[in-house]
């Protein structure tokens, strides 16, 4: 009789990953299983003091976290308007969205004087 | 006091914990302290659980109003009621103490309400056998003293003992559900109205107070318990004429109007002040007066008045000038009218 042999066969693939899984914003929907305080804390045990927390009153969603580098480049008010306008309508119950918001500023007819070369 | 029923044995969890670690423990419980920094932050129920989503305690934990140690239980109860929660913490100089559950002590009320009614049934018992005393001398004096001067003195005082048995009649009444107790039949408005009229008539008569009765002709119908709206209407009667001076007058008077029929019991007695107007039906009531004769009252008539039109869906309103006089206003559903 034939002993029966077993073969596995693995598919191995890896890359690198930063914590936590976002950079630049992520906005938790209404109702995910994530709550904002336990969230908020992880964060911060990550990287103390990198984001800060908006809370917001809106039916699709719970709160924002945003990296404190993208609002010393726009304010709050700003950043949120524009995810009102671009993000949030395609947001459903429960989920957790990572936004990539990368700002490039511009600034065009700088006038320097000789006397500042 | 709440102090009593002040749990200082709870559950405690952290404010880190995962829901479903400890979510079973909660709901054998009923409730935990959350505790974050070794500091506790507030009280976690299964309603908030339920309510939340969140995999973490402190995500689920809602805003509560404490409760101070040593607060009254009513106060307390109102502060459940309006923040509809059944179990809140209890805190002393801002330290936490325990929980309070509503549950216990709407166990101890229970227990309270009847013991006493027990009570109140014995005396009303014992009560039973003095009363029909009292009757019994006044037949016998009744008998005695026959002239027409002591016939309305013994009639008076046999409406008395017959008030006084009815309302003992009631005490020893067996405790029953008020959402069954009522029982709804038709009867006829004038002969009530008539027959609380002659049960007074020597009250008002020994006080020089006239009483005129304006009734329609025909039989007006309505529906509800007809010996329970009779004792509403003996007490507003009685009123009248222990508010009237001697030498006024009682007027009772009706209207048929769509599908009710309004009745007036209108005085010109001494009236009610503005500043007694909100407390008028309140039990003992703080608006109680003595009569413009001396008579003497209990504060309850009138919170059993407005008790008894509720139950039978009777509407009542109060008109009323101080030094002109009071009128109450009975307002009943009708379900027919016979030509007499």
């Amino acid at each position: 009789m034939n002993e029966r042999s077993i073969k596995y066969s693995i598919n191995l693939n890896f890359e690198e990953i930063k914590l936590p899984p976002f950079q630049d914003i992520l906005i938790v929907g209404k109702n995910s299983t994530q709550g904002k305080i336990g969230l908020t804390k992880s964060f911060e045990m990550l990287i103390p003091n990198g984001f800060e927390t908006i809370d917001i009153i809106d039916e699709r969603v719970e709160t924002v976290f945003v990296n404190k580098h993208i609002l010393k480049k726009m304010p709050a008010e700003k950043v949120l308007e524009i995810l009102n306008k671009n993000v949030f309508p395609f947001i459903s119950d429960g989920e957790l969205i990572r936004v990539d918001f990368k700002i490039n500023i511009s600034i065009e007819n700088l006038e320097v004087t000789s006397s500042e070369l | 006091m709440i102090n009593p029923f002040v749990n200082r044995e709870y559950l405690t969890v952290d404010a880190f914990d995962g829901v479903s670690l400890v979510k079973n423990k909660i709901i054998e419980k009923g409730c935990a302290v959350v505790f974050m920094d070794d500091e506790p932050i507030g009280l976690i129920t299964p309603r908030d659980l339920a309510a939340s989503p969140h995999n973490l305690i402190v995500d689920c934990l809602s805003k509560k109003p404490k409760l101070l140690y040593g607060s009254k239980i009513k106060d307390a109860l109102k502060i459940m009621d309006e923040s509809r929660s059944e179990i809140l913490a209890v805190y002393h100089d801002d330290e936490l103490v325990g929980t309070l559950f509503k549950g216990d002590i709407a166990n101890h009320l229970m227990t309270t309400i009847e013991t006493h009614h027990s009570n109140l049934q014995e005396v009303a018992h014992d009560l039973r056998t003095p009363v029909a005393n009292l009757m019994g001398i006044i037949q016998l004096m009744e008998e005695s003293f026959i002239d027409s001067e002591n016939e309305e003195l013994f009639s008076a005082a046999k409406i008395a003992y017959k008030n006084a048995n009815n309302l003992i009649s009631e005490i020893l009444k067996p405790t029953i559900h008020p959402a069954f107790a009522i029982q709804v039949t038709p009867f006829e408005l004038r002969k009530i109205l008539e027959e609380s009229v002659l049960q007074v008539q020597d009250i008002g008569r020994n006080k020089n107070i006239q009483i005129f009765v304006n009734l329609p002709e025909s039989n007006i119908f309505s529906s509800g318990h007809s010996l329970s709206i009779k004792r509403a209407i003996d007490n507003i009667l009685n009123n009248a004429i222990k508010f009237t001076k001697p030498g006024g007058s009682v007027e009772i008077t009706s209207e048929l109007k769509a599908e009710h029929c309004f009745i007036r019991i209108a005085d010109n007695g001494i009236g009610i002040p503005d500043e007694m107007k909100p407390f008028l039906f309140e039990k003992f009531t703080s608006a109680r007066r003595v009569g413009t004769s001396g008579e003497a009252t209990t504060g309850m008539g009138l919170h059993i008045t407005r008790q008894i039109c509720e139950s039978n869906a009777v509407g009542l309103r109060v008109i009323s000038t101080v030094g002109e006089g009071t009128v109450f206003e009975l307002k009943f559903k009708l379900i027919g009218i016979l030509a007499n």
